[in-house]
């Protein structure tokens, strides 16, 4: 397996910029995932490192050996494809020793490879059919086996799942990292579920408009998404986001309704955004007091059996709520609903940049507007300075 | 995720209203149309039939000739009250009739597998291994210019190399005229295979030309029989390359032996229309067998 | 960490940002056969007929004196007086008979269309006039319109329509249009069948749209499956167009460019020229001159033809 480096990769299509100056490490044997919605670059950052794409200026490099030139032959890496692209006029056997054929293995070597593979993926029985006689789920897995037997230094996986229903979906995701793990090979996995992204990776790259937004574990970017394109894309249901307008007499939405922020925070007139994710909000129990409450009125209530989400007009935009237990408000009814200040994510209204919480004793001095500027400009965080797209793996 | 999505007012959403709709159309429109559907279809299929039979009309006008006497086509009726099957052997006695078909599909063959050869790499080259893209431009130029661009200095080419009145001579000239052709049919079949069948050769270590050999031709081979099938076709059916470089009796095809019953001498029309009908022949054969095949890739060509 | 992302700065340095060589080696192989044969087809012949037309040669002996640019001076200005009509009489002919053919072999798929699918025996009746060798379309058409013995002149007379036969080849304007009339036949069913996958290929589902919106069978051809279709049907046109300004086939067999000389057409002028009046460097001149008016001719064509598709994408 190989450690992968992207350096300052850029392609541009005429007119498009497609990836714009992308930069990643994935270490070896790790399991990257690549998110973001469709036309983001994923999929080409893909097939630029499997060398089907060339760059327009920048570097892939293998273990600190640059591959740019190379042809995927000459690469030694696997693929699977979003249409899984078997061959159909050869059978499944012949399907997964292609490659090894290509390869000039034994032909001993080779029988033993598409056993393995066909064991480990139940594929035995089905050994001597074309790609035309197998379900959706079998040619998924006949598309895997072909990676797999060719032990390359990296998996590169292009939205596979994507194509089958979401049952089959859920246990071959399971499947995946079993086999991952077990192989113990670098992956590059693109997906625009992000759901599949936080269950499968070790890390995630979040990429919109051929920019890498933020590289982290799962939990990092749930806990501290560096933007508000990633707050709102990690997480199911997404996360709720509130304009506010921030004055001296403290923060505001649109309706007037009164937001209380986390200590730490700076003051000064600022247009900002209030993140808070539905699993941090809950009907306030009547007769709570002294707790951070905003009210609203509810618009639509989903029971899902498990929980309830609550959708409530509030602060001028939709939120939705996550709720336990059967005892819900009717529609139209005046909802009191509280929130955890710990868990308020903030952000710039113009930049979407984060805004960090700052040490308290910079922050707690009483309104003096120049010293409020700066300390306002520091915390507003442009989004090239921050490295929050940190290049090196964990250890 | 949500399992059952009602509108905000709790009203059925618009896809109901569609539904309801289109579930009372069918019983309700077919009543309606019923009646003027019925003379339209008549209408169509008047129309058909005209069409059919103004297509039919000269070749069956021809075969009706190969049955008359002298004196029966003089009288310019469509049937004959005294048919006669001299005509037919009298046809093939007058001039080496078989002969000339027989060189005619030996020539219209070759070529044809020359030109599929020619083309079908590069296509290949221009579509998955994109270089080359000049050459849809070049491919193109060179099927507006009139043939008639090429005939001098061919016959020029040809007459110092010596291939004048020979069938290498007439294979090169008619394999090479039809690689316009060849080339824009192939590329609307190459588009059917998918790249990603290439792509995925590639990341399993097959080389690029090896691709092409193992996984590309053989999911090509419907449009590379279309193509070789139209090529066919049309170099047997090409009469002015023919008509200067093979004019000897030992190359000569059926075009220009069909030409021969020009001028101003006086023809026998029965026995020119045996020639003209038992030239077809194998033209029509191969159109009525491999129909599907044919029509396929014109559309493919043509329609992309 | 920072002595690797040296170490990556160097290789950047080295980097090579289009595809690799190998795969250019594999494509140039690929494509050379095509190219040699282009070569010899279409390339050497454009610069030897270029080089010709500045000579005078016969077949026997090109390239026999150097004159200038007298001949295209002889054929654009001076005597010569069957060229440049030829020419007119090219583009006449053939935008005539395309658009002709285009309509009507948009009506027949049509027709088709109304067909749930085309039975055997009507794609055999489609195909046969298009394989059909256009020397062989000639000769049938020749044997119809004959005088003496000619289907049309027997059925017109034993109708009572003429006293006597007419010269349909050797009398204007009958030895035009029966040109036409050929080129149609042959033609239609070839316009036909790629109008008729063109209709095809509109989805059903807009169509169904616009009948649940109340249009009938004619508003959805001329407000919907027309303008879908139009930028092929575009095509489909231009295609027929430069295959009609390549017509010799057919005036060889049917008129041999006359009566006199007023069939002829460009392809033919020029054939006459080098093979029967032996004048191959004025021939040069004609074939360079042709080659230079198709392409003007088409020029607008393909300019409109860009309009259409982003109209109608």
């Amino acid at each position: 397996m190989a450690r992968i480096d992207i350096t300052s990769l850029n392609k541009t299509f005429g007119e498009h910029r497609i990836l714009n100056d992308v930069n990643l490490s994935i270490g070896e044997g790790e399991f990257m995932a690549l998110v973001g919605p469709s036309g983001c670059g994923k999929s080409t950052l893909l097939r630029m490192i499997a060398g089907l794409e060339p760059a327009s200026s920048g570097s892939v490099a293998f273990d600190g050996v640059a591959v740019d030139g190379k042809p995927p032959q000459a690469r030694n890496i696997a693929m699977v494809f979003q249409s899984y692209a078997l061959y159909p006029h050869m059978r499944v056997r012949d399907n997964l020793a292609f490659g090894l054929r290509q390869r000039k293995l034994p032909s001993a070597e080779i029988e033993r490879r598409v056993l393995d593979a066909a064991r480990a993926l139940e594929l035995l029985s089905f050994l001597d059919r074309y790609p035309r006689e197998l379900s959706g789920g079998q040619r998924q897995r006949v598309a895997m086996g072909r990676a797999m037997v060719r032990e390359p230094v990296a998996f590169l996986l292009d939205e596979p799942l994507s194509n089958l229903d979401a049952q089959l979906r859920a246990s071959m995701r399971l499947e995946i990292r079993a086999q991952q793990e077990r192989l113990r090979v670098t992956t590059v996995y693109v997906t625009h579920d992000q759901v599949e992204a936080v269950t499968l990776a070790d890390r995630i790259a979040v990429m919109q408009a051929g920019r890498i937004m933020q590289i982290g574990t799962p939990l990092e970017l749930y806990d501290r998404p560096m933007n508000r394109f990633v707050a709102g894309f990690i997480g199911s249901p997404a996360m709720n986001f509130i304009n506010v307008r921030r004055r001296d007499d403290g923060v505001r939405a649109s309706d007037g309704s009164l937001i209380r922020l986390p200590l730490g925070q700076a003051n000064g007139e600022a247009e900002l955004i209030v993140g808070l994710r539905p699993e941090h909000l809950s009907v306030c129990a009547h007769g709570a007091v002294d707790v951070p409450v905003i009210e609203g009125i509810v618009s639509r209530v989903e029971q899902l059996g498990a929980e309830v989400e609550i959708h409530v007009e509030s602060c001028g935009t939709r939120l939705c709520l996550r709720h336990f237990g059967r005892d819900v408000p009717e529609k139209g009814a005046r909802l009191r609903v509280s929130y955890e200040i710990a868990r308020l994510h903030l952000f710039d209204h113009a930049t979407g940049a984060r805004i960090a919480e700052q040490d308290v004793a910079a922050a707690i001095e009483p309104s003096n507007v120049a010293r409020d500027e700066a300390a306002a400009s520091r915390v507003r965080v442009p989004q090239h300075e921050v490295d929050f797209t940190s290049t090196t793996p964990p250890a | 995720m949500t399992i059952l999505k009602l509108a905000d007012d709790g009203r059925p959403g618009k896809q109901d209203d569609v539904r309801r709709r289109k579930a009372a159309s069918p019983e309700a429109g077919s009543r309606r149309i019923a009646g003027p559907l019925i003379t339209k279809r008549l209408l169509s299929w008047l129309g058909i039939v005209l069409y059919g039979g103004f297509f039919l009309l000269p070749i069956a006008f021809l075969i009706s000739l190969t049955f008359k006497t002298r004196d029966e086509v003089l009288l310019g009726q469509f049937f004959t009250s005294k048919p006669v099957l001299e005509n037919w052997w009298k046809a093939f006695e007058f001039i080496n009739l078989a002969g000339f078909i027989g060189h005619s599909v030996v020539i219209a063959s070759l070529s044809a597998l020359l030109t599929v050869a020619l083309a079908t790499p590069a296509t290949y080259a221009v579509a998955r291994l994109q270089h080359g893209e000049f050459v849809g431009s070049l491919v193109l130029s060179s099927y507006i210019a009139p043939p008639v661009v090429a005939l001098l200095p061919l016959f020029f080419l040809m007459r110092c190399l010596g291939l004048l009145n020979s069938f290498s001579g007439m294979i090169l000239v008619d394999g090479l005229m039809n690689l316009p052709v060849a080339y824009w049919l192939l590329r609307g079949f190459l588009k059917k295979v998918p790249a990603a069948l290439d792509e995925a050769a590639w990341v399993d270590g097959a080389g690029f030309f090896k691709t092409f050999l193992l996984i590309t031709l053989p999911l090509l081979v419907p449009g590379l029989f279309a193509t070789g099938l139209i090529s066919l076709i049309l170099a047997y059916n090409e009469f002015l390359f023919a008509s200067l470089f093979a004019q000897d009796d030992r190359v000569r095809g059926l075009t220009v032996a069909i030409s021969l019953f020009q001028g101003d001498r006086f023809v026998n029309f029965g026995q020119m229309a045996v020639a003209s009908i038992a030239g077809i022949v194998p033209v029509y054969l191969i159109a009525l067998v491999f129909q599907n095949r044919l029509i396929g890739g014109l559309t493919v060509g043509g329609v992309k | 960490m920072n002595s690797s992302k040296a170490a990556l700065q160097v290789d950047l340095a080295k980097s090579r940002g289009g595809l690799d060589q190998s795969r250019l080696v594999v494509a140039w192989l690929m494509l050379l056969p095509l190219l040699l044969g282009l070569l010899i087809f279409a390339i050497y012949p454009s610069i030897y007929v270029l080089g010709l037309s500045f000579t005078k040669s016969t077949l026997g002996q090109p390239f026999k004196a150097y004159l200038g640019l007298r001949n295209y001076h002889w054929l654009a200005f001076g005597g010569d007086d069957i060229f440049v009509p030829s020419l007119l009489r090219a583009a006449i002919f053939s935008i005539c008979v395309s658009l002709v053919e285009l309509g009507l072999g948009l009506w027949l798929a049509v027709l088709l269309a109304s067909m749930q699918r085309l039975s055997r025996l009507v794609r055999s009746i489609l195909l046969l006039p298009l394989m059909t060798p256009p020397v062989l379309v000639g000769t049938a058409w020749k044997l119809l319109l004959a005088p003496g013995g000619g289907l049309v002149n027997g059925k017109l007379l034993s109708l009572g329509i003429v006293d006597a036969p007419i010269s349909f080849l050797g009398t204007q304007p009958w030895a035009l249009l029966s040109l036409m009339v050929a080129d149609a036949w042959q033609w239609t069913p070839f316009v036909a069948i790629l109008a008729y996958a063109a209709l095809r290929q509109v989805p059903d589902d807009v169509v169904e749209a616009a009948l649940l919106d109340g249009a009938n069978a004619t508003a959805i051809f001329w407000k919907i499956q027309l303008p879908m279709t139009a930028p092929l049907l575009l095509a489909i046109f231009m295609l027929r167009l430069i295959m009609a300004f390549k017509t010799f086939d057919l005036l060889y067999i049917l008129t041999f460019g006359g009566p006199g000389a007023s069939t002829d057409m460009a392809g033919f002028a020029v054939w006459r020229t080098a093979l029967r009046n032996f004048d191959v460097g004025t021939a040069a001149a004609e074939t360079v001159l042709f080659a230079a008016f198709v392409s003007l001719a088409l020029l607008p064509l393909l300019w409109l033809h860009r309009r259409v598709e982003r109209i109608a994408s």
